[in-house]
C-alpha cells in the first residue's frame, strides 16, 4: 500500500489519497491521470490492467486501486 | 423534415398527442414509430441503411452475449483452475474476432459513403448510428450491459430521431433508462420542453443564421477582407457554430423533456474554458466522451503502448514515460477526430491543432506555475482566468478557420492579411465591419449574443434556467413565452443568405 501511495503521490502532488474516496465520481482524477496511474501500478506491481477494469469502483480511491491490484496478481 | 419547420411542429404536435393517450404499455413504441416516419421524410431509400445498421449491431450484440453465456456454462461446470483460464482465453478469442468484423463492416460502410463517396447520396445521420452502435457493441463486448434482445426496443434506441441528425451520441444503458419507461402526462415537462425548443429555435434563427452571412461574405474571398475581418473571423466562427450547434440540441432536448426523457446534454458553457483541454469537456461533449472511453483507453491501455512506455524508462524521465500512452492515444483521437468532421486535410489539420495545444499546455504546466509564482498570481485570480478564457476561445476560432478555409493557401493568405492588412479602423464603423447586414440584423444580432451571454453566465454560476423560469408567477412568466415566441416569429433571419440547415448536419 505504501508503494502504491508514493506512485500516486508522484502523479498527483495536490490529492490526498489516503482520505479521498470519490477520485472519480467527483472528477479529482481526468482520463491522463488514471492513465499514467495505470502506467506506473502495472510496472511496478507487474500486472496488466486492461480497459474493462476501468471502472470508477475501482479508481475511486487509493484502497480501491490497491484491492484491484491485488485481484489481478491473484488471477 | 427540418426540425425548424411548420412541418415538424405538427409531426411534433401529433406524436405528444398519441404519446400521451395511447394505453401506456404501447406508449414506448410511439417514438420509433415517429422515428422511422422522420426518417422515410428525408427518403424512403435511406432507412435501408439505417436498418442495416441496426441488424448489424443488434446481431453483433446478441452474439458477444452468446459466446459469454457458452464459455461461462463451460468455466462454471469445470474445476481446474488452468482449464478455466484456457476457457476464458478462448472466449475472449472469439469475441475478439467478432468484434473486429463487426466494427470492420460497420465503420467500412461508413468510411465508404464518408470518403469514398462511392455513392451519390450520404445517407441521413450515418456518422451518427455508425458510432452509437459501435458504442453500444463496444459496451456489450466489455460486459457493461447485457445485449438487447427486443428487436423494437434496439430500433427505438438506435433511430431515435432527437438524436439521429447530430447527435448526442447517447449510450443505450443512460438512454435506455428514460426511453423505454412510462411517463404520466406532466405540465411542467411539457412546460420546460417547450420553452427550450424555443430557445433553441432563438439561438438558431436570431443568432446564427445572421451571423452566417456575415461568414459567408468574409470567409471564401482571399482578398478584400484580411486585417480586421480575419480577426473578426476568429469571434464570429465560435459564437456561429455555438449559436447553430448548441441550439439545435436545445430544440431536441426541449422535445425529449416534453416527452419526459433525458437526452444526455452536450454543452456546459464551452466559452468559460481556460484551456482547450477544458474547452473539449464542455463542447460537444458526447463525441469527446466516446472518442475517450473508445479509443483513448484502449490504446494507451493497449500491451503494445504500454510495453513501448516501459522502454523509453531509459531516455525519459519517469514523469514523462507515464504521459507517453496518453500522447500517443491522443494523436489517434485527435487524428480520428478530425476525420471525423470531414476528409480533406485541413479537417486532419484542425485535429492536430488541437493535439498541439492539448500536449503543450501539459508538458508547459510546470513552467505556467513558475510564471504565476512570479507575478504573485493565485490559481483563481478572476483576471487570470479571464485571459486564459479569451486565449481559449481564440484558439478555438483560429482552429475553426482553418476547418472553414479548405486549402492551405487560403489559410496562408488570411493569416499574413492578419499582421499586414491596417483596416483596424474598420472597429469604429460596425457597418462596414459586418458586411451583408442591415443596421437593424446587426442589432439583433448583438441583443441576441448578449442575451445568450448572459443566459450562459447565470448558468456557469449554478442557475438552472428552466426551473427557475417555473417559480416565476404565472402572469410573467407567460409574458416572457409570449415575447420569446415572437422575437423567433419576427426576428428569425429569413433575408438573402439564410442557412436553413444546421451546421453539424453536414457530418
Amino acid at each position: 500500500m505504501e508503494e502504491l501511495q508514493k506512485i500516486l503521490e508522484e502523479i498527483r502532488q495536490d490529492i490526498d489519497f489516503a482520505s479521498e474516496e470519490r477520485l472519480i465520481d467527483d472528477g479529482v482524477l481526468d482520463s491522463i491521470d488514471i492513465i499514467a496511474i495505470v502506467t506506473a501500478v502495472n510496472d511496478a506491481f507487474d500486472v496488466d490492467i486492461n480497459v474493462q477494469y476501468l471502472l470508477p469502483e475501482n479508481f475511486n480511491s487509493m484502497e480501491a486501486i490497491y484491492r484491484l491490484i491485488c485481484k489481478l496478481q491473484d488471477e | 423534415m427540418s426540425l425548424i419547420s411548420i412541418q415538424f411542429f405538427a409531426f411534433l404536435a401529433l406524436l405528444l398527442l398519441i404519446y400521451y393517450t395511447i394505453p401506456s404499455k404501447w406508449q414506448w413504441l410511439v417514438p420509433p414509430v415517429f422515428s422511422i416516419l422522420f426518417y422515410i421524410s428525408y427518403g424512403v431509400g435511406q432507412i435501408v441503411m439505417i436498418l442495416s445498421a441496426v441488424l448489424l449491431t443488434y446481431g453483433l450484440g446478441l452474439g458477444l452475449n452468446h459466446v459469454d453465456d457458452r464459455f461461462h456454462a463451460l468455466r462454471s461446470e469445470c474445476k481446474d483452475k488452468e482449464a478455466r483460464k484456457a476457457y476464458k482465453a478462448e472466449c475472449t478469442k472469439w469475441k475478439k474476432r467478432m468484434m473486429l468484423a463487426g466494427l470492420l463492416l460497420n465503420f467500412g460502410i461508413w468510411a465508404a459513403f464518408k470518403f469514398m463517396h462511392i455513392f451519390s447520396f450520404s445517407p441521413l445521420g450515418i456518422s451518427i448510428y455508425t458510432f452509437i452502435g459501435a458504442g453500444y457493441c463496444i459496451d456489450v463486448y466489455r460486459a457493461k450491459y447485457r445485449a438487447e434482445r427486443n428487436l423494437l426496443r434496439y430500433c427505438s434506441f438506435m433511430m431515435f430521431f432527437p438524436h439521429i441528425v447530430q447527435g448526442p451520441f447517447s449510450r443505450y444503458d443512460a438512454l435506455g433508462k428514460t426511453l423505454f419507461v412510462r411517463h404520466a402526462f406532466d405540465f411542467d415537462h411539457l412546460e420546460q420542453g417547450m420553452l427550450r425548443l424555443l430557445w433553441g429555435c432563438f439561438k438558431k434563427l436570431v443568432i446564427a443564421d445572421r451571423m452566417l452571412v456575415v461568414i459567408n461574405t468574409i470567409l471564401p474571398k482571399d482578398s478584400g477582407y484580411g486585417g480586421v475581418y480575419v480577426f473578426l473571423l476568429f469571434i464570429l466562427l465560435p459564437i456561429q457554430l455555438y449559436a447553430d450547434f448548441s441550439g439545435y440540441m436545445d430544440i431536441v432536448a426541449g422535445v425529449c423533456h416534453m416527452m419526459g426523457i433525458t437526452l444526455q446534454e452536450n454543452f456546459m458553457q464551452p466559452f468559460f474554458a481556460r484551456s482547450i483541454d477544458e474547452f473539449w469537456r464542455r463542447w460537444h461533449i458526447t463525441l469527446g466522451a466516446w472518442f475517450k472511453d473508445y479509443l483513448f483507453y484502449p490504446i494507451s491501455m493497449s500491451k503494445i503502448v504500454q510495453k513501448f512506455s516501459t522502454r523509453c524508462k531509459k531516455i525519459c524521465p519517469p514523469a514523462m514515460v507515464r504521459l507517453i500512452p496518453s500522447y500517443i492515444a491522443l494523436f489517434f483521437v485527435w487524428s480520428a477526430t478530425g476525420l471525423w468532421h470531414g476528409s480533406s486535410p485541413n479537417f486532419l489539420l484542425w485535429g492536430w491543432i488541437n493535439l498541439f495545444c492539448i500536449v503543450s499546455s501539459m508538458q508547459l504546466k510546470p513552467v505556467y506555475g513558475k510564471i504565476r509564482q512570479r507575478l504573485h498570481l493565485s490559481e483563481d485570480n478572476k483576471c487570470l482566468h479571464l485571459v486564459q478564457m479569451i486565449r481559449t476561445f481564440l484558439i478555438f476560432g483560429f482552429a475553426e478557420m482553418v476547418s472553414d478555409v479548405r486549402s492551405v493557401h487560403g489559410i496562408m493568405m488570411k493569416c499574413r492579411s492578419l499582421f499586414l492588412e491596417h483596416n483596424w479602423r474598420l472597429l469604429c464603423r460596425p457597418m462596414e465591419l459586418f458586411p451583408g447586414l442591415e443596421g437593424r440584423d446587426l442589432l439583433l444580432m448583438a441583443v441576441g449574443v448578449l442575451v445568450m451571454l448572459l443566459l450562459d453566465i447565470l448558468k456557469e454560476r449554478g442557475l438552472k434556467p428552466y426551473d427557475a423560469v417555473g417559480r416565476v408567477p404565472v402572469l410573467p412568466r407567460y409574458v416572457c413565452y409570449v415575447i420569446l415566441f415572437y422575437a423567433v416569429l419576427l426576428f428569425g433571419y429569413a433575408g438573402a443568405g439564410a442557412a436553413g440547415g444546421f451546421m453539424y448536419e453536414q457530418f
